[in-house]
């Protein structure tokens, strides 16, 4: 399906649900309800044989009836009519720039109020118009900051132009477009795909040449993967077979990063079929890479109450029964010691892509 | 009025040797048993628990004629068992409390001293004048002639009433009172509580065995109390009551009792009120005290919490129909433009439907409580005012009490009549010849005059003529009405209070006093 095709989908469904509230307004005289699946912890099931998260089958209601739900459910009405609006205008935005182009105030003189608290408010209305109609929001044109990189072998057809990340590979990364519907990968030469936690780590892998020597995509989401990120790795994984491994902190929040690739999040559960890579390796960084690699003790740093928790948590859940992944996270318990991968620079500033990875890439045989 | 006390007999743990001594000393000659003496002599104290305190203090319960044979370092040995032994509590008939009605009908009528000017010389040129009356009074000088009015028509003789009488409308009142034993001593703690309708700012009125104190508000216990127990017992959180009740809502107030529009009442009746100084202006925290304040406060304050909560509910549902109001273009807005269709029929419905699902919910059931009294709003707009002299329908119930409780007390002592009106005009004079400058010490002689009640019942009553005890039953009912409230104005408060504030507390006073005496000693 063409982009322009999928924009006169979405501007159909958005009329469609804007038709229906009308008719039971006018005809059927009865409270209008918007019918959305739930997000969040509670609604998020992981799927044994998807390998990933998903969502479950709790709806929530949102209906002007109640005093609480009458400014949410004209959020939803005004972002819907907002996105219909960019379409039509054949126009692209961030979801700042949606915000922004609906913010206005509420009320009287007397206590006026603005539309939006702030951004995650539109940002909630954003995803709730997701859901309403099923369409991802790169077709509706809105997307957010880019903040992935990619560096490699790789070539990405963007509109009409062709961005080869081989070029400077050696001294620079490039962005991943959040447009992902623009995106198409022409070509993949890499023999597989590395995604590390953060950017700087990144860097210093790409700058020691790692990306020549064994013809690796080096690929980072700087923190929480945006959905672009996500994507492009699950596209190089399932399209292009290509092996994807994954590196990062040794914290139960670096290891929540990795998982992110691996098995989804509860915050986009209703996207994973597009978003999740379950043939992702987490392979580092272990917590018994701490000891094995001698990581000196000033380097490491103490776990707080909220990392127990997280651990504990993680301990109980699914896909973190495999026998490994227990010892790991026990390991943790115990000496209630974390590190990020950048501690490997006490070692040296090449030991982290000289040493350390080739040696854990050649555990999995994949170098 | 409320019920005058009965004499009882003293408490054996308030026995000291003087009590003793007497109790012995009426018995002699007689031949009775010490442990009889002591059971007959105290209350609460039966016979077989006078025998057991005579035999801890090793002493031979059957001795008789008494006074000669106990030494006293026996009778000093028996007090002391005495004030270590549990009794059961005292009782509280030689208490004289208000009472829920009196001072329900005490809270809602605002007394307010006017200037006297206009009212020496009733001028039909009024207005010229107030420019020496405090501005917040104006309302009730207007009020004033209106009186002056009536009482010319009636060709009343003593007509110059210096009292302005607001009939307050609170929306509701509530009551209520805690028995405790404070030093030894039964007391009485009555609260009352007053809240919105006509009462527009915070106020705490102080009364020790109906007598109010006016001064050192901030060293009383009561402060303490009201601002110690938590306004959250009303239902309402303090963001909650800011938004709703603060006028200025930048005001840095830390208390934030003080924006709501309550009147908190507390009298305390006891036959020694634990005062801080010899002043008699405070009462300081003495034992449980504090503590039976603060739970009756609290009682208080759950009672309001209904009236409160319903408010709150209330402008719950109006900011509901505002926040439909504002949202509502949002919508309709929305879907038009998506639809790309110009259709006012939807706005319509959608205010229809609205409005109808708002009228759907049930309305909040009104909750009636004891101790609680729910006025009704005002039919009319405007307050009542009634003066003294102005005969209310209202008032009548008041009269009546006021009656017999006159009756009563003409049996008592044909002498103590006071002609309030008379004391009020030379109490005006007084104001108006001095300007607002009235000394000091003037004040102080009234205190002194508090002081020495037993010389000032006779030479200070008998100043006053008997002639006008049958003229005006509405008068009476201001001297005799205990819960008379003053408004006093924080500027000038001290020329305010003119012997006419003392004169009927220092009456009811005198009365409490006189029936103390007459239980302890």
């Amino acid at each position: 399906m063409s982009s322009a095709e999928k924009k006169t989908e979405v501007i159909h469904t958005i009329k469609k649900i804007m038709k229906k509230i009308s008719e039971d307004v006018i005809i059927q005289r009865q409270m209008p309800i918007l019918n959305i699946p739930k997000v969040g912890y509670d609604n998020t099931v992981w799927s044994d044989e998807k390998r990933m998260l998903t969502i479950g089958d709790k709806k929530i209601e949102v209906s002007p009836d109640s005093v609480k739900k009458i400014p949410t459910f004209a959020q939803y009405l005004v972002m819907a009519n907002a996105i219909k609006k960019l379409l039509d205008e054949d126009m692209e935005s961030t979801i700042r720039g949606m915000y922004y182009a609906t913010l206005s105030n509420v009320g009287d003189e007397k206590n006026k109020q603005k539309f939006w608290n702030n951004q995650d408010n539109s940002d909630d209305a954003i995803k709730a118009v997701e859901l309403l109609t099923g369409i991802p929001r790169e077709v509706f044109s809105v997307t957010s900051k880019p903040k992935g990189m990619i560096s490699g072998p790789i070539k990405l057809r963007v509109g009409g132009d062709i961005i080869d990340c081989n070029l400077g590979s050696r001294s620079t990364s490039q962005l991943i477009p959040t447009n992902i519907g623009d995106v198409q990968i022409e070509d993949v030469k890499a023999d597989f795909v590395m995604v590390v936690e953060k950017d700087t780590v990144l860097n210093n892998i790409r700058k020691s040449g790692f990306i020549q020597k064994y013809n690796a995509i080096l690929m980072t989401g700087s923190g929480e993967p945006d959905r672009a990120t996500r994507m492009m790795v699950k596209i190089l994984n399932e399209s292009w077979k290509r092996p994807v491994v994954v590196f990062a902190d040794a914290d139960p929040w670096g290891l929540g990063i990795a998982l992110r690739y691996k098995i989804g999040s509860e915050s986009l559960s209703y996207d994973s079929d597009r978003l999740v890579t379950p043939d992702a390796q987490v392979l580092g960084m272990m917590f018994s890479d701490i000891y094995e690699y001698n990581i000196p003790e000033v380097a490491r740093l103490t776990a707080n109450d909220e990392d127990i928790n997280r651990a504990n948590d993680m301990k109980k859940k699914p896909w973190m029964k495999n026998k490994k992944w227990q010892k790991e996270l026990n390991l943790f318990l115990n000496k209630k010691e974390k590190c990020e991968l950048d501690a490997f620079f006490k070692h040296g500033f090449k030991y982290l892509a000289e040493t350390y990875l080739p040696k854990k890439l050649r555990e999995v045989g994949i170098i | 009025m409320p019920a005058p006390a009965k004499e009882i007999l003293p408490h054996p743990s308030d026995m000291d040797l003087q009590t003793l001594k007497k109790a012995i000393s009426k018995s002699a000659g007689q031949k009775i048993t010490l442990s009889k003496i002591l059971c007959t002599s105290f209350q609460k104290l039966s016979y077989e628990k006078a025998k057991e305190i005579i035999s801890l203090a090793q002493l031979d319960s059957n001795l008789k004629n008494s006074t000669t044979e106990l030494s006293e370092h026996d009778l000093i040995k028996i007090v002391n068992i005495c004030k270590k032994t549990k009794f059961q509590n005292p009782n509280t008939d030689h208490l004289s409390p208000i009472g829920q009605e009196i001072l329900t009908i005490g809270m809602m009528s605002e007394y307010t001293i006017v200037s006297s000017k206009n009212i020496v010389e009733p001028l039909p040129s009024i207005n010229n004048n107030d420019d020496n009356i405090a501005n917040s009074q104006s309302k009730k000088i207007d009020n004033e002639t209106d009186n002056e009015d009536i009482k010319d028509n009636n060709n009343t003789t003593i007509s110059k009433s210096n009292f302005s009488v607001k009939i307050l409308q609170p929306v509701l009142t509530a009551y209520t009172s805690r028995i405790g034993i404070i030093n030894n001593r039964p007391t009485i703690i009555e609260t009352g509580l007053a809240y919105g309708g006509d009462i527009s700012s915070f106020k705490l009125y102080r009364f020790a065995n109906k007598i109010p104190l006016l001064y050192d508000e901030g060293s009383d216990v009561a402060r303490e109390v009201v601002s110690e127990v938590e306004i959250n017992k009303m239902g309402i959180t303090k963001k909650q009551a800011k938004e709703q009740f603060s006028t200025n809502k930048d005001s840095k107030r830390e208390r934030i009792i003080e924006v709501l529009p309550i009147h908190i009442f507390f009298h305390i009746c006891s036959t020694k009120i634990p005062y801080k100084t010899a002043g008699k202006e405070s009462i300081a925290s003495e034992g449980e005290l504090k503590s039976y304040m603060k739970s009756c406060l609290s009682e208080l304050y759950r009672k309001l919490s209904i009236q409160i909560r319903k408010e709150l509910k209330i402008k719950e549902a109006e900011n509901k129909m505002k926040l439909y109001k504002h949202y509502l273009p949002f919508i309709v807005e929305a879907i038009t433009e998506s639809l790309g269709i110009k259709n006012s029929k939807l706005n319509e419905s959608f205010s229809l439907l609205i409005e109808r699902h708002l009228t759907k919910k049930p309305n909040v059931n009104d909750v009636e409580e004891d101790n609680i009294v729910k006025h009704d709003k005002p039919s009319e707009s405007k307050p009542k005012l009634s003066s003294l002299s102005q005969q209310d329908p209202k008032t009548e119930k008041k009269e009546k009490s006021n009656i017999l409780s006159k009756s009563s007390k003409i049996n008592n002592n044909n002498n103590r009549q006071i002609d309030v009106p008379k004391t009020t005009t030379n109490a005006n004079q007084n104001i108006h010849k001095s300007k607002f400058t009235k000394t000091f010490s003037d004040l102080n002689n009234k205190k002194k005059e508090r002081s020495n009640t037993i010389h000032k019942k006779n030479v200070g009553l008998k100043k006053y003529p008997k002639n006008n005890n049958n003229n005006n039953s509405s008068e009476k009912k201001l001297e005799n009405t205990p819960t008379k409230q003053l408004m006093i104005n924080k500027n000038d408060d001290k020329q305010k209070i003119s012997s006419t504030d003392i004169q009927p507390t220092l009456d009811s006073f005198q009365n409490q006093r006189r029936v103390n005496k007459g239980k302890i000693r």
